[in-house]
């Protein structure tokens, strides 16, 4: 902003270091943040209590930021503490693993034996997906996916969301989670196939019929 | 003849893996790359299987969505926490 360099005494320090109003935190970075937390914690209401403690976090700490980064990328570096928290805390108070989930879910869809054994029983093996490009416009097939990805055991949502919104390698996961890549794997495969499953159940046969 | 018919079996079983296991190499393939022999195979399956096929169409068409849901401009706060959130900011602020 070129008149700011002609008075650059006089300038506000918060304004030198990329620091905005706070009051306008909410109307600036509240949806951005608010979808980031959502994706991950798959509920409404602590994502919204998150994104309220990140702001009242950024507030007090303030001072630490010196504009290294743009002002939303640290409210988000702020947020994925409090994310990361509600992970630790959540892990503690349940086991979060679903047996029920992480069993072969599939096997049900495939022979058991005979000569066609681990192979699609045809009548239930994946069904073509009538119109599935024309379904993104519609608001009931968000709603869908979003009570499919519900169902995912937090764990198992953790590593499909690590893959693939913030496009980690699986060795990265790997690492940040102490889990084997045979463990990851297993975790995605079951997560791709429910979701599959799921959405072939609850949006693409109501559609057809 | 049995032996013949069963050595064949053998054959098929190893250069085409089953279903099952395709699933898994076409959730891999999202992944990293897969070795040349998996990519064959999977590959090879995939002409003669149209579930597989599918399936892994659907995958891939997931994944999509998925990335786009996040980005959707249609996930955001309501007017009533938004306020709520501001008035906390600035109780703070004081």
């Amino acid at each position: 902003m070129p008149e700011q360099t002609d008075n650059i005494q006089t300038i506000e320090p918060n304004v030198a270091r990329g620091r905005s109003d706070p009051e306008t935190w909410v109307h600036e970075y509240g949806d951005d943040l608010f979808r980031f937390a959502l994706v991950r914690v798959r509920d409404r209401s602590s994502a919204e209590d998150l994104v309220q403690d990140t702001f009242v976090a950024a507030l007090a700490a303030r001072e630490q930021f010196h504009g290294d980064s743009s002002e939303k990328n640290w409210l988000l570096g702020v947020l994925k503490n409090k994310i990361a928290d509600y992970f630790r805390k959540r892990a503690r108070e349940s086991s979060m693993t679903n047996l029920e989930f992480l069993k072969e879910e599939q096997t049900e869809l495939l022979h058991e034996n005979g000569p066609h054994k681990k192979c699609w029983i045809h009548r239930l093996g994946p069904k073509k997906w009538a119109a599935a490009e024309t379904s993104l416009d519609r608001e009931e097939f968000w709603g869908a996916l979003d009570e499919c990805c519900e169902k995912m055991p937090q764990n198992v949502a953790q590593v499909y969301v690590m893959r693939e919104i913030d496009d980690y390698s699986t060795e990265e996961i790997c690492e940040k989670l102490a889990i084997s890549s045979n463990n990851l794997w297993v975790m995605l495969h079951r997560a791709r196939m429910s979701l599959r499953r799921c959405l072939e159940i609850h949006w693409f046969s109501r559609e057809s019929e | 003849m049995a032996k013949k018919k069963n050595c064949l079996r053998n054959l098929r079983l190893c250069l085409m893996p089953r279903c099952g296991e395709i699933s898994r190499l076409s959730s891999r393939s999202l992944d990293g790359p897969l070795s040349l022999g998996e990519r064959f195979s999977m590959r090879l399956h995939f002409v003669t299987c149209v579930w597989c096929r599918r399936y892994h169409a659907q995958l891939r068409f997931l994944r999509r969505v998925f990335q786009q849901r996040v980005g959707s401009a249609k996930i955001q706060l309501t007017p009533e926490t938004k306020e709520r959130m501001e008035q906390k900011i600035r109780e703070k602020q004081k």
